[in-house]
């Protein structure tokens, strides 16, 4: 399930005129899936495509009247999509939404601090240095 | 709205899945937490550092998730100009950090970028407990 998706769909509620929100998520769905909506007949002639699509995270939009598209979703991203629009998301819930599984081990951040002030002083010196052999030369 | 600045050790503890961070993570609206992108590439650069290649793929895998979620929200932070001035600030400071075995080190020039950014940002900064934390005025820092 997209993540962005989710985040996006706690924002519609705020909607609270009906044609509003309709159009907003109709105009969510179609951006999400990145593709014009099916027609019928293609959900038809390649069901188990949009099957199999569908269960991988991605719905579809069946093409319709603004406002009266169909739309195919799992049971679980319908889940997902209740879960967003009623709670408000927190950053654990969002990455368990986004498949992150903790790694179980610890990695440490190595920290350490050396002035390079010296370093640009030196080549400084080593290009004043250069031009004057240049200019003995 | 408060913004949650993850240092780049608690982005790194949220990858392994330590149990305080990830609790108190619970409680927060995902849209308030940010990393820095120079977080992100010191995260790597220690997943770089793993020898076991297995384990460093699923460590830049998870990793990914991660940035992907707080990328979701318009949460990685760039390090831009406006932080450069306040960076160069710090780098006059000594800024002491105890490593996790006890000893102590000074923070390193890229995690003083990291600070930066969450003080420009006016961020509550997510870390456990540092010496250095004291020697920064309006830092504001959170340690789960």
């Amino acid at each position: 399930m997209d993540v962005n998706f989710l985040s996006a769909v706690r924002c519609l509620p705020s909607l609270r005129r009906v044609p509003e929100l309709e159009m907003a998520l109709s105009e969510l769905l179609t951006k999400t899936s990145g593709e014009a909506p099916l027609t019928i007949k293609s959900v038809r002639d390649k069901f188990t495509t949009v099957n199999r699509l569908v269960k991988s995270g991605r719905i579809q939009v069946v093409k319709g009247p603004p406002g009266e598209e169909t739309i195919i979703v799992s049971v679980k991203d319908l889940a997902a999509i209740i879960r967003a629009a009623s709670a408000s998301l927190s950053f654990t819930d969002a990455l368990a939404i986004a498949g992150f599984e903790p790694t179980g081990h610890r990695l440490l951040q190595s920290e350490g601090f050396k002035r390079d002030d010296t370093l640009v002083l030196d080549s400084a010196e080593d290009k004043e240095s250069a031009e004057k052999v240049a200019v003995a030369v | 709205m408060m913004i949650f600045f993850l240092s780049t050790q608690s982005l790194l503890d949220v990858l392994s899945g330590t149990e305080n961070i990830l609790k108190w993570l619970s409680g927060i609206p995902m849209q308030q937490v940010e990393i820095s992108a120079v977080s992100v590439g010191q995260a790597l650069d220690t997943i770089q550092q793993n020898a076991n290649a297995a384990k460093r793929k699923n460590f830049e895998r998870q990793l990914d998730r991660i940035v992907t979620t707080v990328r979701s929200n318009q949460g990685v932070i760039p390090f831009y100009e406006d932080a450069a001035p306040v960076w160069a600030d710090l780098q006059a400071r000594t800024l002491e950090y105890k490593r996790a075995d006890g000893s102590t080190t000074e923070l390193s020039h890229t995690s003083r970028m990291v600070v930066a950014t969450a003080l420009k940002r006016g961020a509550t900064f997510v870390e456990s407990s540092q010496p250095y934390h004291a020697a920064i005025p309006g830092l504001t820092i959170v340690s789960p």
